[in-house]
């Protein structure tokens, strides 16, 4: 069954086609992942099915509403977690998830929601006193208030040390457990991969791949990733020209990348290049590919430029 | 419990916490009336001794300065904050929003109001002769009126800064021309002519009736329906103009 539903959705900006014509599905339980670097048009995405935006064309169909249409009804099925969640400092923390509360028709006890995400005894501190971590998870629960069928998260773990990030996740799968469906968008590789049944890659407003994380990385030839760093000369169309070498990239400051089907071939050759030419090479690693190399291949850029 | 009970209960105790905008939208008028009230101890107006004749103005001049030069600031600060854009992710209606901004500074300016009346009869022994019902009556839908155009202001100023500003240059005049201090007849034509135009005459002048003489709408009818108007524009116009971000 569809939850959400897009068609050929736009959404410009002046001149700036921030969303460009991208349909997609999202289905009843599966943690959906939108990843993509900054300005890829994410954010406008969510807010056009949660509501805060209205599409200049296309279809848009949320738990089976128009989110512009039937908003408030909408509203309460849905949980939401903005990109920056901006809260009342001078209220504490247990006023603020009873206000919330007040807001839907059915609402889950504030003290359990406290004790799922470790906050219990800071009920009583003020927004304002929380650590940036604290309040990350203080709106995360917000969307939690009142049960929601459906969770938008907008970079839920965006500026998170990893522990706290981990935590988010836990929680996240613990809500698709529940049979949530979860819509969230990234710009961590590890997010999308480790937590997101699906993920649709975006770029420039539209969306270059869909499939599971194991199959848009199964999909690319170039399945292994040679990263090391030399000390000396070395330019990399001299290791574009190695043989079994898909492609090979200059990350600057003396590091390198090289793609390849088969690593043992090339390290080889790579090792007889660095002999000849006379540069010394340093931290050689090989890793099996991400999604990062996903969105490399096709687009040429990193996600994170 | 629902969103207007939430809401409200969150606003006030905002309010509450915000001790310095409480204190200084009621520090300045009651400066000012302690200033005249003492200058004109002995004197009176019409008849009626200068203190009693203040009460009226001293509330007004706190209707206004709650209304104008806090309550439009701070919802456009939290729009600008982005808090209002979190709620607006929930079903909570922009005039449930509204509604409960405008009731919990009203309950606030109602106890900037008695203060300040408290002030005028411990001070000047000023003395409330006509009828506390039709006072509080007037007073309810003035303070309504004003604090539903301190909102409203918020919506229709771009930013903070604007709304701050905007409010104050309407607060101020009205603080000293809407026949608070001074009878209107004793002010120049000028000045007259603009008290006529600023919607706070009409709520001093009804007050001022109310608490004197006792008189209730019967005898104002042009005042409430001042005010009334001003409420019902402002409340459609705040409502209007309203955005959650």
């Amino acid at each position: 069954m569809n939850v959400i539903a897009i068609e050929k959705l736009s959404k410009h900006y002046d001149a700036v086609k921030a969303v460009d014509g991208i349909s997609f599905e999202v289905q009843k339980g599966e943690i959906f992942g939108f990843l993509g670097p900054n300005g890829a048009g994410k954010t406008t995405t969510i807010e056009c099915l949660e509501g805060y935006k209205a599409p200049d064309d296309g279809q848009v169909s949320v738990l089976g509403l128009d989110p512009r249409q039937d908003g408030y009804q909408l509203k309460e099925r849905i949980g939401i977690m903005l990109q920056e969640t901006a809260l009342y400092p001078d209220l504490r923390v247990g006023e603020l998830l009873r206000l919330f509360a007040s807001y839907y028709y059915h609402a889950a006890a504030p003290d359990a929601l406290l004790e799922m995400i470790g906050l219990e005894e800071k009920k009583r501190a003020f927004v304002r006193e929380l650590s940036g971590g604290q309040r990350q998870r203080v709106a995360f629960v917000l969307a939690l208030v009142h049960d929601p069928e459906l969770l938008f998260l907008d970079e839920p773990t965006a500026g998170l040390d990893p522990q706290s990030r981990r935590a988010i996740w836990e929680w996240i799968r613990l809500a698709r457990e529940k049979g949530k469906t979860v819509f969230l968008t990234t710009h961590y590789i590890e997010e999308a991969e480790s937590l997101c049944d699906r993920v649709a890659i975006m770029d420039h407003g539209k969306i270059i791949a869909l499939d599971t994380p194991r199959r848009l990385v199964a999909n690319l030839s170039l399945e292994q990733r040679i990263e090391f760093v030399v000390e000396g000369p070395l330019n990399a169309a001299r290791l574009g020209e190695l043989p079994g070498v898909n492609k090979a990239l200059d990350e600057g400051e003396g590091a390198f990348t090289i793609y390849a089907a088969e690593v043992q071939p090339v390290l080889k050759s790579l090792i007889e290049l660095a002999e000849a030419d006379g540069f010394a090479l340093r931290g050689l690693r090989v890793e099996g590919a991400t999604l990062e190399d996903v969105f490399i291949q096709l687009t040429g850029r990193r996600i994170r430029a | 419990m629902n969103a207007l009970a939430g809401q409200l209960r969150a606003e006030l105790t905002l309010f509450l916490r915000d001790k310095a905008v409480v204190f200084f939208s009621l520090f300045f008028p009651l400066v000012t009336v302690a200033f005249f009230g003492y200058l004109n101890r002995g004197g009176q107006v019409d008849g009626v001794p200068y203190p009693s004749f203040l009460i009226a103005g001293g509330i007004g001049m706190v209707v206004a300065s709650a209304a104008f030069e806090n309550l439009g600031t701070a919802l456009a600060r939290q729009r600008e904050a982005g808090i209002l854009k979190r709620l607006g992710g929930t079903p909570l209606r922009a005039w449930t929003l509204v509604g409960a901004k405008v009731l919990a500074a009203a309950a606030v300016t109602l106890a900037q109001a008695a203060l300040m009346t408290a002030a005028n009869v411990l001070l000047f022994g000023a003395e409330i002769t006509g009828s506390v019902f039709w006072g509080l009556a007037v007073l309810a839908v003035g303070i309504l009126a004003f604090t539903t155009m301190g909102i409203a202001l918020a919506g229709l100023c771009r930013n903070a800064d604007v709304a701050g500003a905007a409010g104050m240059a309407l607060a101020l005049p009205m603080q000293f021309l809407c026949g608070t201090l001074f009878p209107l007849e004793e002010m120049p034509n000028l000045l007259r002519h603009i008290a006529r135009a600023l919607p706070l005459t009409y709520l001093v002048d009804a007050l001022r009736g109310a608490m004197l003489v006792g008189d209730g709408p019967a005898a104002y009818v042009g005042d409430w329906a001042v005010l009334l108007g001003c409420l019902a524009v402002a409340f459609v116009v705040a409502i209007r103009t309203f955005r959650w971000e």
